[in-house]
């Protein structure tokens, strides 16, 4: 296979712009903008005859995943993070379980309600007993014994 | 334990990289790819992670930037220093010789 730097640097930047989904677009874009620029700078310097070569000039800028969770560290430090219900509703596997969970909710509390409605045996011996007849027994065993 | 000295250095590192760039800033203005040959190897180990540090400091104000056209190739991002920049640096500067001096007080206290 002959050896293409342009390739190289694609897919190099395209994994950092996948590692960075979390990132606002705009910040996202401008990273990778810049990560490209610094690599061509490198590669100005020092340029790369062959694969070998290219790959480690990649290392030194670094792992795409590595850069990307320094992007989000340093957007979570800035003066504007996105407000707590964007950043929530920018991930849709967490809506979808917030969502599951209110559904269950919901249901638990109109299954309480129709029991409470429909099926009042349920409560039955709650209901069943005279109130303070508990303590009232008590007394009179306990009453009983020590007299 | 070479694995925690490891993780040690690059919280160090993490903690005073900030204030390396805005002390070099200090003394001229930088493109990124300048900042990181002259931060070097021991300050930077991965160079793609100067660029979110570099946003951060623009956005928090300290550092400004321009764009300037350059003797070879596309037009560089200038870094230069605010003033909001210079008085930080300035409180970490005497923050800094505080407190490593008093790390160096036992650190050498112990080799004597």
């Amino acid at each position: 296979m002959s050896y293409d730097p342009e390739s190289e640097i694609k897919q190099y930047l395209e994994s950092l712009s996948s590692a960075a989904h979390d990132l606002p677009r705009t910040r996202r874009r401008e990273l990778v903008s810049e990560i490209e620029q610094h690599i061509r700078q490198a590669l100005a310097e020092s340029p790369c005859d062959d694969q070998g070569e290219m790959i480690a000039l990649l290392a030194h800028v670094g792992d795409p995943v590595e850069i990307a969770a320094a992007a989000s560290d340093q957007a979570e430090d800035g003066r504007t993070p996105l407000p707590a219900t964007v950043a929530f509703l920018r991930r849709p596997r967490r809506v979808i379980i917030a969502l599951a969970a209110l559904v269950v909710v919901a249901l638990a509390i109109a299954t309480a309600g129709w029991v409470q409605t429909y099926q009042p045996l349920a409560f039955a011996p709650a209901y069943g007993l005279p109130a303070g007849s508990v303590n009232t027994i008590g007394d009179s065993d306990h009453g009983a014994l020590v007299g | 334990m070479v694995a925690v000295a490891g993780s040690l250095i690059s919280q160090l590192r993490r903690g005073v990289l900030p204030y390396c760039v805005l002390a070099l800033l200090a003394e001229e203005e930088r493109y990124g790819f300048d900042l990181v040959k002259a931060l070097g190897e021991e300050m930077v180990t991965s160079e793609g992670t100067i660029y979110p540090l570099l946003s951060r400091l623009r956005r928090d104000g300290l550092v400004e930037t321009s764009w300037q056209e350059s003797p070879s190739g596309p037009p560089r991002r200038y870094y230069s220093l605010t003033a909001a920049g210079r008085s930080s640096l300035a409180a970490f500067e005497d923050e800094w010789s505080r407190f490593g001096a008093a790390v160096d007080h036992f650190i050498q206290g112990r080799r004597t």
